[in-house]
Order: structure tokens, then sequence, then C-alpha cells
């Protein structure tokens, strides 16, 4: 296998090399992830954001989850500048992060990771903190709470290098080819962060439990849609 | 070390105790047959799965490092090779009952319009069997089991008295439904295999939504419960635990004479004699198998003179369409599932007047994830725009409304895409590995063109936005875990390896009843037909054997 992790194996003279196997191969779906099938759980196509990804593995899931729990313990990819620069941004993007030990999981689930998973997102990151730097000549951890709720408003704004979300009847459609390799913009760099902080999040018992779900139950019936209209 | 079972002849030896191996020794030990039934993997202990736990629990059970079963095996164990530029998702589950054990439960009858399909159209052979050959067995199966499902009967879902009420749709999927009907698309209940009515002494489905962990009651067919407990009841099952099955051994005539197998843990080498050898290893590991029985009768893998076994891997092509439908913005949610997945299912529309028909076959759109709350917040929160509280509370009001279209294509069977082994290359046993070869062609983007317009087209009849779209995106290769076709059935030996009845042409002391068995993929989920097809085969062989044929 190859050093890289996930990457699969190298390829031989012959052309075939080992494959990588299904994404989720320890199986088992974690939190909200029960539902269908596990194998099928996630549909991934291969341009899915890396959050999808782990988010199939109960392996990563639960290790991250256990870091999350002890958020002092030593960073795995980040060093710990940056993981407190992760974790200041979390809790401006998805207040409740913090508690929810996001930075540390983040952290756990990007040393697992592919190589080019961790480049997307330290690009990323320095995307950030350049901007943070190019407007107030300071890095993210020492703006001010105004400065940087105005910096993540221009960035939240700014145009993504895609115009394509959402899609509504009569836009233009982006197609799968068009889709590859676009230049990120600021907005693509926070928008890329921002995935990772919320699926870290809403993946969380915290998150799970803020958005109504109390866990595995027995249910006598299943009532369907009961809206009187019934949406007809 | 090698170990040679002494004289002992065992009547069948099946392999693989999922759908199709878990069928054939249930049907062969309650008609008097006994089997010995190798299987891969172990007993898996339900209490491993995590099913029912209080957020609470799950959270503690983490925090003292407990981690869920595992359930796939794991390549590192296994490996299989792909050409690098194309690469194939293969989800094995090893242990008794494999793969039903957390399967999709998605159950839809093959009608005519599939098994008649190649004598439509021309490509590839003939299915060597017709719908009315199998719909005795689908009734069978649907009483046995235990599948969910509306009143509806077309001619591409032919309908069934033995299915059980479905649960109603939940708002997201009446609006789908709804928008369906604008389009003069029929939008039906969806057919699966959860029990909603006692059957068989097992309770009914509670809707705890959970079906992917496996079911705690039992309330979804499975092979290692509603099929293995009764085999062993009958006292004619032995069932062997960690057995990886790696050849079939053949005499001097050419026709089986036993099984080598390896243990899982120790490696020893064990072989065990055989009247007839049923193959149901699930799809690659079947053909590997027969690929790897190499002998100076088969130089080309057991049954393999006329050079198919292996090829014509025929997998299914999917694209999955995510978005929100703003009517459901804001809409209470709620903390019950219903059964796993969706609850209603747009058959195939192309063949019918003034549809689009550039392609050949046809696809199916089911609806995973839409209206419910599994699944979804972590997806529904990487497309809602801004940050902050104002993040939180949006997120909260579109979850709701969160809907997934996954229109699955039939693959056309390719001679090029293929399953072969790799003499070079080995697992811990000294088995030559398996190599996929998988693509797809012209038809299958035609193909997946018009499901793109379809999923268009419905999200704005229902008024809805879809949200990281990328035009003609599809899913990996393999992700659909219906491999078929690799040993498949017909009437002309020269062009398949199996007969009418699942039987090898060549060595007619072999069956192989898994997906490998079909002669083409069809756009449905196959563990229906599996599980009736494996029925069928296994009452022709019951039969044969009571004659003394075999």
């Amino acid at each position: 296998m190859s050093d890289e992790p996930g990457s699969g194996g190298p390829t031989r003279k012959d052309g075939w090399s080992v494959a990588d196997g299904p994404i989720g191969r320890r199986g088992l779906l974690q939190g909200l992830l029960g539902g269908v099938g596990a194998g099928i759980a996630l549909p991934l196509h291969a341009g899915a954001h890396p959050i999808e990804h782990h988010l199939a593995s109960a392996e990563r899931m639960e290790k991250a989850a256990a870091r999350a729990r002890a958020p002092h313990g030593a960073p795995e990819f980040l060093d710990p500048y940056t993981i407190e620069t992760v974790g200041s941004m979390a809790e401006r993007i998805v207040p409740g992060s913090k508690a929810a030990g996001v930075a540390a999981f983040v952290d756990s689930l990007l040393a697992v990771d592919k190589l080019e998973h961790q480049r997307r997102f330290l690009n990323a990151l320095g995307a950030m903190e350049g901007e943070c730097r190019s407007r107030f000549g300071r890095p993210w951890r020492s703006l001010t709470e105004a400065q940087q709720t105005e910096l993540l408003t221009a960035v939240s704004t700014a145009a993504p290098a895609e115009v394509n979300e959402p899609w509504t009847p009569g836009t233009p459609v982006i197609t799968a080819e068009a889709k590859e390799d676009p230049v990120p913009t600021l907005r693509d760099h926070f928008d890329h962060l921002k995935k990772w902080i919320a699926g870290a999040f809403y993946s969380s018992p915290a998150g799970m439990k803020e958005l109504g779900f109390t866990g595995q139950q027995f249910f006598a019936s299943f009532p369907g849609c009961t809206h009187p209209e019934g949406h007809s | 070390m090698q170990v040679i079972d002494p004289a002992e002849v065992h009547p069948v030896v099946v392999i693989g105790s999922g759908a199709s191996g878990g069928m054939a020794a249930w049907n062969l030990t309650r008609q008097g047959i006994p089997v010995l039934l190798l299987d891969a993997g172990d007993k898996l202990k339900r209490d491993r799965s995590w099913t029912h736990l209080p957020v609470r629990e799950w959270e503690a059970r983490i925090g003292r490092g407990d981690v869920p079963r595992d359930w796939f095996l794991d390549v590192k164990e296994q490996p299989y090779l792909t050409p690098k530029e194309r690469p194939f998702e293969l989800v094995r589950l090893w242990g008794h009952g494999g793969k039903t054990n957390v399967w999709g439960r998605v159950s839809l009858r093959l009608s005519d319009l599939d098994f008649k399909s190649a004598e439509r159209d021309g490509w590839e052979i003939p299915w060597p069997i017709a719908y009315a050959d199998v719909a005795p067995y689908y009734d069978r199966v649907e009483e046995l089991i235990g599948v969910c499902g509306g009143d509806d009967d077309s001619e591409v879902l032919p309908g069934s008295r033995f299915l059980q009420p479905p649960p109603a749709p939940r708002c997201g999927e009446r609006l789908l439904q709804n928008a369906a009907a604008k389009l003069g698309v029929p939008v039906v209940a969806g057919r699966r295999a959860n029990m909603t009515r006692v059957t068989r002494g097992f309770p009914p489905c509670h809707f705890c939504g959970n079906c992917g962990r496996g079911c705690d009651t039992a309330s979804f067919f499975n092979s290692a419960e509603h099929l293995l407990p009764f085999a062993l009841e009958t006292g004619r099952l032995e069932l062997r635990s960690n057995a990886v099955a790696a050849r079939i051994l053949v005499d001097d005539r050419g026709l089986a004479s036993g099984v080598q197998y390896f243990d899982r843990w120790t490696g020893a080498e064990r072989q065990v004699r055989a009247k007839v050898v049923v193959v149901g290893a699930s799809c690659v590991d079947s053909t590997r198998i027969l690929l790897n029985s190499r002998s100076e009768r088969h130089p080309n893998g057991i049954g393999n003179g006329s050079d198919v076994v292996g090829r014509y891997l025929s997998e299914q092509v999917r694209i999955n369409v995510k978005g929100f439908l703003p009517d459901l913005y804001g809409t209470p949610r709620r903390n019950d599932r219903g059964i796993g997945g969706e609850h209603i299912y747009m058959p195939r529309f192309n063949h019918r007047p003034e549809r689009r028909r550039d392609y050949l076959r046809g696809f199916g759109v089911q609806f995973w994830y839409s209206g419910s709350l599994d699944g979804t917040p972590p997806k529904v929160a990487a497309h809602v725009p801004g940050f902050g509280a104002s993040l939180k509370r949006e997120i909260k009001r579109r979850t709701p409304a969160w809907v997934e279209l996954h229109p699955f294509g039939e693959v056309l069977p390719y001679a090029h895409n293929r399953i072969t082994v790799d003499e070079s290359r080995t697992d811990r046993h000294g088995v030559p590995l398996p190599r996929i070869d998988y693509r797809i062609g012209d038809n299958e983007r035609n193909m997946v063109d018009h499901m793109c317009d379809t999923v268009e087209e419905l999200m704005q009849a229902a008024g809805g936005v879809l949200v990281g779209y990328a035009r003609g995106e599809t899913d990996k290769m393999g992700s659909a875990i219906h491999e078929h076709s690799t040993c498949r059935m017909g009437d002309d030996p020269k062009r398949s390896a199996l007969n009418r009845w699942n039987q090898m042409h060549e060595v007619r002391n072999v069956l192989v009843v898994d997906g490998a068995a079909f002669t083409a993929a069809s756009e449905k989920n196959p563990t229906l037909t599996i599980l009736a097809l494996a029925w069928r085969a296994t009452d022709h062989l019951a039969e044969e054997m009571k004659k003394g044929n075999l």
C-alpha cells in the first residue's frame, strides 16, 4: 500500500494497483447516519467534501470523537497555534463548536486524510489568514470580534468560483467536467472550512441534540406526514 | 498444513451464507438434503451494533473507547486490484448472513421488461427464463421474508398480493410524489423487506430508521436470522465458520468433487468432498473462486470453456442529487424516522410513449433521506450560506426540507467489464487476488443525461432547489453494491456459463446462485431476485438429486 493514507496502492508495471476499498470500510455509520443499508448510506462521488468521507467511517469518527472529548491532548496534524486558530474560527462560524471540541475533531480526521485533502484544508486556512493580514495587518487570533465579523461577512458573501449553488430551474447548469479543478476564491476557501466545521459540529451529540435528535428509539407506528393539508 | 476430511462425502457443499447461500442451505435442508455450509466469517452478534442507544449512552461508550461493529471486510485482509485510472468500490461482508445484515432492503420484482430486454434491443444474450418462471418464487420469497409495498401493478414493477402495508410517505416524499404526478410519472410506495406486521414470529418494524446498523429485533430479512436458524433446526445443516473457500476441486471427469478452503485465522488448508457444490459467495468472490479453480480439465477456471466467467460484470450507474423543498422550511422536526431509507419509489418510465429513448434499458429513482432527519444535518449545514447564530437558525429551519434523488440505471453487459485473477498477487493464503476492470460507456452516459433531465424537471415541479449539483457527476463505480452477470445464465453454452437452473453447462454438479448468475443487471436492486432464483435453482437441484440424476 502507498504511504499516503487512502490513496490506494502504487501502480505496478502492468497497470494494476491495490484498490482503496470502499469509503467507510470500517462500515458502521455513526450518529445520525444509520438509516439505509450501511454500505450504501453515503453515496459519494469523487468530488464529495472530505468530511462526507469521514462521516462514513466509524473508526475515524470514534477516534476523532474521543479526541474532541479531550481537546487539550496533543494535536495530531495541526500545530498548537493552528488548532487554536481553527477552534476560534469554528466558534465564530458555528457557535457551540468550542464546547463540542470541533477543532480537535477536525485535527484528528485530517491526520488520517489524504495528502490532497490536508493541503486543501491548509490552503483554505492560509487564504483566510492572508485575508486577515491584508485587511487588518494581523492574524485571525489577534483580530477584535468586530474585525472577525467584518471579515467573515465579506468572505461569506464573496463570489464563489462555481455559481451553481443552489441550482434552480432556469439557471445555467454546471457540468461535472466543468466543475473539476476550479480556482478557488476566498468564498470557496471559507465554504471549505465551514463544511469541515459544520460537519463536525452536527455529527456531535451537541449538534444532534440541537436539532431535536434524542437517540435511537422504538416507535409504535410511523404516522407519515401529519400536516393538515397533507401537501396535496 | 493440509487436512482432508476423511471419507465423508457431503451431498451438497454451499459456499456463502448470505441471501443466495442462505436460501440454498435453507431450501435444501428442509427438503431432507444434508448441507455443509462454508462461510468466510463468523456469527455477528447483535449487541455490537449499537442500534438503539440514547445519545447519552452513545456518548459514554465513545468516551470509554468502545467502538461499534466493524461490518465490512478490510481490504488489508483481502485486497483486490483495479486499474489505477478506473477505481471500483467493492464492499464485502464476511460473516453469517453476509451483506443481508445491513442491506438496503429495496425489494423490486424484475418483469419481462427486464427478462426480455435483450430480445427487444438485441444487446447481448437473452435471459433463458421469463417473468412467469420466477413469479411463483417471488410470491414465496415475499411471503417468507416479509416485504412491504403498495397495491401498484405495472409492466415495470409487477404487483403482488403478498406485500405488507407500506409506511406512509414523509412530507418531503409526498411533495416529490405530487411533483412527479404533474410530470405524468408515477411514484409508488417503496417496496422494502421491512416487515410491517408480525411475520413467522418476528416482530414488525419499530420505525427507528436504523436499519443500516442491522436490526436488534430482526424485523427486516437477513439470512443469519431468518434462514440459517431454521436450517440448523432440521439437523441437516453443518455450518463451518471462518472457512474461506478458495477453489472447487474436480475429479478425473471434470466434475466437482469438493472444495478447498482455508481457516481465516489459522491459515490451515482443508478440503471437503462433495457431490454437489453450490456457489453463493457474492458475485466477485464467487467469480474469483471459479476462476481460481483451474485444472487440467478446466484450464480457464471451472466451467469456463466459453470464457464468459468473469466477463460482463454489470453494476448500476447512479447519480445522487440533493436539495431543499422550500415549502418545508421551518416545519416541525420529528424524531421518528420510519423505515431506514425512502418510503417511495419511481419505477422506470423511459420505455413509455413520448419518453426519451436514445439509450437502451432504463433507470428508476430512489429517494434516500428525503424528508427525514436521518443522516441529513451535516449535509444540510454544508449548503446553508452565512455564519454564526443566523447560520444555525437557518440549518434548523432547512433540515426538514432536505431531499435526495437517486436514480439507479442499468449498465449494459460488456465483455470488457471483467473480473480476472492475478496469479502474481495472492492473499495471505496464497490464493490469487481478484482484479476488477470496469467502466461505463456511451449508452450509460446518455442514460445519465436523462437522469439529470428527470431530477431537474422533478425539482422544478416541486418548487425545489438543488445544492452541490454538477450535472453528469456519477457515484463511484461499484458503490451500488449490485455486482452481477460474471457467470451468466443462458441457453447457449458458448455464450453463457449456466443453464436456466443455475447449473454450469460444463459442470452439472456446480450451481452458482448469487448475482453472478444474472444475464443482465436491470435497474432494480437484485436481492429479491437472487432469493427467488436461488430458491428455484435449489428446488430443481433437490428434484434432480432425488431422481438420482446428480
